[in-house]
């Protein structure tokens, strides 16, 4: 069946002549080389000048189609340093990690130590204020971003790996493995997340107390959309001609997977990454604030705010300083994602003609 | 089948043929049938596609069979069959001496190093990810010939079809069309095949393109002596570089012989039609060719016609064609024909 | 000029892209005559699609068009959509290459050109039903009396584009753009295409600019033809003379790389080295130099106009000026009306020369691989 296509430029541009699928416009040289060799009248070995004709279907400018190669690392980094959002995402997330780490080895006030001031506003000796307490905001808020950092970073790795452990067999194999495990997903979707998460970060909050379990009962329940995104990729690559042209070659089926297609797809993977730490970072901050996250002595954003709100008029600092962290903390981690994304395709951002 | 005239093949250089004189490749009833799925909640068969129905051919060291015919005819299946890419429902594949279909696993792999594929797309066979050099070395590691002369070996497959070796660091994306058919057949003889199966190896490159590419395709055969299933719809290439040609209609062969005899001395109706269809370039002829224009459209491989599957567009057909398939035998022609009343037409 | 039924005269497009304007048509002039049959012939890049396309208005809206496209003296470049649509589809009817793009997908196919022969004739329905299936009939679609209540997704890609044409017949058009029509189809189908096409020419009497970079196409079909390269026309003439007297080396190269049916296929085919440029930016000298074997210092500084070829037999070679001959009367395959120009600044020694001295024929790959 032929397929939607308008005739237009895309038929003038590309490299290909008689029956087959044209592909989008290959209209976007590198440099020019000139390289004439004047005089020649006799064909030979001629060493001749032109641009290139080589780009074709699905390609941008730098072969970039969604994935990521070694040699191609250097062009993705080149474009995300080149980004000013991408930049401010990266730059505000590091100072806080590399702050928050400092802080809390350097600091002489730790999350932990009572003062004898208390509910005392932001100044020199407490650049945060005390809370009721006597506790060092300044310390506490350094710790709870550290916390919620470790957390999504933990919780994010878990999505991927998980995501891909079951996404990349269900879309490399289809048939019955693919319903098989997708039935799976569907089931854990099915799940209420938060009331689960409710539930069992209650028990686990309780018994243990510690960050760790917490990271690994969010991550359990939020690698699906990873999965999906890797099936769906996966079941694409699969029909490509080079994934055929390696198995005529012999290559194994582990190979493929881990040569082939798994590089063609790291780009939508790495971008959820980051939203899920986005995500995570949310989630536990709304566990902690209504109390079956994180619990006291250990610190995190949302437990602070959930402290602090009932001081808001008042004591402004104890409410005011950590939504604003936890604010900036989201928002550099969506600018990397962002950044991260168009580094990998610029082509999104431009309007087609 | 017809051993091939040396006289309409001087391209290809004959090596010696193995001491018992079989054949390099030897296909024999070749059968694949795909269901058709259907179902909206639970999938079940529906129907079946015919695309390959009993096919039947050899080939020898060195040579060149060309496999031609139109849409759907099956020519690529058959090419996949041959490959094992696609496992063939029943008949057999002999290569080198040996049974192919139901091989097990690992020797099939090994098997592999001596029968190699060349794709039809240029911009998707290659792994836009990886360094070409790195797709050209890939069957070196999949079957552990890397070593100390890998990266030899790889510079002298991109040398062996023209390119540069220094270019081995590059990306697909920045070659042409061309070129990239150029590493993907310095690919698939990284590993000196015995025989290359190519499938429409030139039809997406442009026409001043494919003229270089099928040179090559020639010398090499000249220098290394590798046989070729070449698999195209073009007709005019097909000529040039085979030194056999197979002409295949709805999954079945209707008829086969030397290049002189399928071009110059055509039995089969749809053999005849095909040929007359193909445009000359060169007014004069082509404007006083007669041109013979079939009717109607190719009939579904879900429903092929019974008997001859070309008597739904023949001009000749009769009852015999419904009730009997004509089998692919020589009739008194010189070479196989499956028609029931083959008869000898000029018609370029 | 003023009998022709479409002239184009200086037609410039230019894209603007992320990396620079591309002049994709550089200047084509040509005219159609009544009845005439004018084939432009290119591979990709040479800028024969966005041509018919800048023709119909059909260019996406960073094309930048100037120059004069007439049809029957009236301009059509700045013309309303409206006006445009009202010449689109029926004066000059269009066929191209997905046959998709021209039916509509929900109505009958007889609903179609039934409409189309309402558009022009005040008859019934009834009648334009009628007519309607005997153009089926007239184009080969087998059943035509059933077929005519069937939808465009019912036929097959060659009857698809049969019924094009129908349609195109029935709105009685003096002018048919066909744009690759053929390219995808297979090579019997394309026949029958092809022998519909003959037959709306016969029956309408229209004029048929046929663009394709199929040369056997062309050679059927074509009175004149148009090579372009580059972006612009490069060789002009009667069918003939570009098959038997091409006088650009980039005709020639074409010819001598393509692979004849009709061979015994021991001839080695001749390869173009290089690839076709792209057009981005400023540049200077003829388009084809890189390419082209008779290249001289002149081919690099100077693009080449095209002029009227006069033959001449080569007598030596000038290190300056490339190549020198003496004159030959007279022109060989002329017809009424057409003159044969070339852009190349030794055309006339091109044309006296044998196809087959000029490229190489060797497997090299000459394609440059960026730095």
């Amino acid at each position: 069946m032929t397929e939607e296509r308008v005739p237009g430029i895309a038929a003038e541009f590309d490299d290909r002549a008689g029956p087959g699928n044209p592909g989008p416009p290959g209209i976007f040289p590198h440099s020019v080389a000139s390289d004439r060799t004047a005089g020649l009248v006799m064909p030979g070995p001629v060493v001749l000048d032109e641009s290139t004709a080589g780009l074709g279907a699905g390609f941008d400018e730098y072969g970039l189609d969604g994935g990521v190669s070694r040699g191609q690392v250097a062009t993705v980094v080149r474009r995300f340093l080149r980004d000013p959002m991408a930049m401010i995402g990266l730059v505000t997330f590091l100072l806080l990690l590399i702050g928050s780490i400092v802080v809390g080895e350097f600091w002489h006030y730790s999350y932990v130590s009572i003062t004898n001031t208390l509910n005392a506003p932001p100044s020199w000796a407490h650049p945060f204020g005390t809370n009721s307490i006597g506790g060092d905001m300044f310390a506490q808020v350094m710790k709870g971003t550290l916390q919620d950092i470790e957390i999504s970073l933990l919780v994010a790795v878990m999505a991927v790996v998980l995501g891909v452990a079951v996404g990349a067999p269900a879309g490399f194999y289809g048939g019955k493995v693919d319903s098989a495990l997708m039935r799976f997903v569907d089931l854990i979707l099915v799940i209420p997340v938060l009331v689960v998460l409710i539930v069992l970060a209650n028990i686990v909050a309780k018994e243990t107390n510690n960050w760790f379990w917490l990271a690994i009962i969010i991550g359990a329940l939020s690698w699906t959309y990873i999965a999906r995104l890797v099936r769906a990729d996966f079941l694409t690559l699969r029909e490509r001609d080079f994934i055929e042209a390696s198995r005529a070659l012999g290559a194994s089926d582990r190979r493929l997977i881990l040569r082939h297609m798994l590089p063609n797809a790291i780009g939508p993977i790495i971008v959820n990454a980051t939203i899920t730490v986005a995500a995570a970072i949310v989630l536990e901050s709304t566990l902690s604030f209504l109390g079956l996250g994180i619990q006291p002595p250990n610190v995190s954003l949302g437990l602070l705010i959930s402290n602090g709100q009932d001081s808001g008029t008042t004591e402004w600092w104890l409410l005011v300083i950590p939504v604003i962290f936890l604010l900036v903390l989201i928002l550099a981690v969506f600018f990397i994602g962002d950044g991260l994304q168009r580094a990998l395709d610029p082509k999104k951002n431009r309007v087609r003609a | 089948m017809t051993p091939p005239d040396p006289q309409t093949a001087p391209t290809a250089v004959r090596p010696a043929p193995d001491g018992d004189g079989s054949p390099l490749l030897s296909v024999t009833d070749l059968v694949k049938h795909y269901p058709k799925r259907g179902g909206s909640f639970i999938k079940h068969d529906v129907g079946t596609i015919h695309a390959v129905c009993g096919v039947s051919f050899d080939l020898d060291e060195g040579e060149t069979l060309g496999l031609v015919g139109e849409s759907g005819c099956g020519k690529t299946t058959t090419g996949r069959s041959v490959l094992q890419l696609v496992s063939p429902t029943s008949g057999s594949v002999r290569f080198q001496g040996r049974e192919l279909i139901g091989l097990e696993k690992r020797e099939l792999r090994r098997t592999r190093r001596d029968l190699q594929i060349v794709f039809q797309d240029p911009f998707g066979s290659l792994d836009p990810r990886m360094p070409v050099g790195e797709s050209v070395a890939e069957p070196l590691h999949i079957h552990g010939q890397w070593g100390k002369q890998g990266r030899q070996r790889v510079g002298e497959a991109l040398s062996l079809v023209g390119l540069e070796p220094r270019f081995a660091t590059r990306f697909p994306n920045e070659f042409s069309g061309g070129q990239r058919q150029r590493i993907g057949i310095a690919r698939a003889l990284v590993l000196n095949p015995k025989l290359l199966v190519l499938d429409e190896p030139v039809s997406a490159l442009d026409v001043s393109i494919q003229a270089g590419v099928v040179n090559l395709l020639e010398e090499l055969q000249q220098q290394l002596g590798i046989a070729y299933l070449f698999i195209a719809h073009d007709l005019s290439v097909v000529r040039h570089i085979s030194s056999r040609v197979a002409v295949m209609y709805l999954g079945r062969i209707v008829e086969i012989g030397t290049r002189a005899e399928v071009y110059d001395r055509p039995e089969h109706p749809y053999t005849q039609a095909l040929l007359s269809a193909v445009p000359v370039p060169d007014p004069i002829k082509e404007r006083s060719r007669t041109h013979i224009v079939l009717e109607g459209d190719v009939p579904s491989p879900e429903h092929p016609p019974s008997g001859c599957r070309f008597r739904t567009r023949c001009w000749k057909a009769q009852d015999v064609c419904a009730e009997q398939v004509p089998e692919l035998v020589d009739r008194g022609g010189g070479h196989p024909v499956a028609c029931h009343f083959p008869e000898l037409t000029k018609v370029v | 000029m003023t009998d022709s039924t479409i002239s184009v005269d200086d037609l410039h497009v230019d894209f603007s892209s992320g990396d620079g304007v591309v002049h994709a048509v550089r200047g084509i002039s040509f005219s159609i005559a009544p009845e005439e049959v004018l084939g432009i012939v290119g591979e990709s890049g040479s800028g024969k699609s966005v041509t018919a396309l800048a023709a119909m208005g059909l260019l996406p809206k960073n094309a930048k068009v100037t120059g004069s496209i007439r049809y029957q003296g009236q301009e059509l470049l700045g013309l309303k959509e409206k006006q445009l649509s009202g010449i689109r589809g029926k004066s000059i009817a269009m066929v191209f290459q997905d046959p998709l793009t021209s039916l509509n997908p929900v109505y009958t196919v007889g609903w179609q050109i039934a409409e189309a022969v309402r558009a022009h004739q005040d008859v019934s329905k009834d009648t334009a039903r009628q007519e309607a299936i005997r153009l089926l009939k007239l184009v080969g679609i087998p059943d035509a009396d059933n077929r005519v209540d069937n939808y465009p997704h019912e036929f097959s890609g060659g009857m698809r584009q049969r019924v094009v044409i129908a349609v195109a017949m029935a709105n009685d058009p003096t002018v048919i753009l066909a744009d690759e029509p053929t390219t995808a189809l297979d090579v019997t189908v394309q026949a029958q295409v092809l022998s519909t096409l003959k037959t709306a020419l016969d029956e309408t009497k229209a004029s048929l600019l046929l663009i394709t970079h199929d040369l056997g196409v062309i050679a059927g079909l074509a009175d004149r033809v148009l090579v372009m390269y580059a972006g612009r026309p490069v060789e002009v003439g009667s069918v003939e003379q570009i098959f038997y007297a091409p006088s650009m080396p980039y005709t020639h190269g074409l010819l001598g790389s393509l692979p004849r049916v009709d061979s015994d296929g021991t001839e080695k085919l001749r390869q173009i080295p290089g690839s076709p440029p792209v057009m981005v930016g400023d540049r200077v000298g003829c388009p084809f130099a890189p390419r082209c074997p008779m290249r001289a210092t002149i081919c690099e500084e100077q693009e080449p106009e095209l002029r009227p070829v006069t033959f001449r037999q080569p007598t030596g070679q000038d290190s300056a000026n490339g190549m020198v001959g003496e004159e030959v009367q007279p022109v060989p395959y002329d017809i009424p009306g057409g003159v044969h120009l070339s852009a190349c600044h030794f055309a006339d020694e091109v044309a006296a020369m044998p196809t087959a001295s000029m490229f190489p024929d060797s497997s090299a790959d000459h394609e440059t691989v960026l730095p």
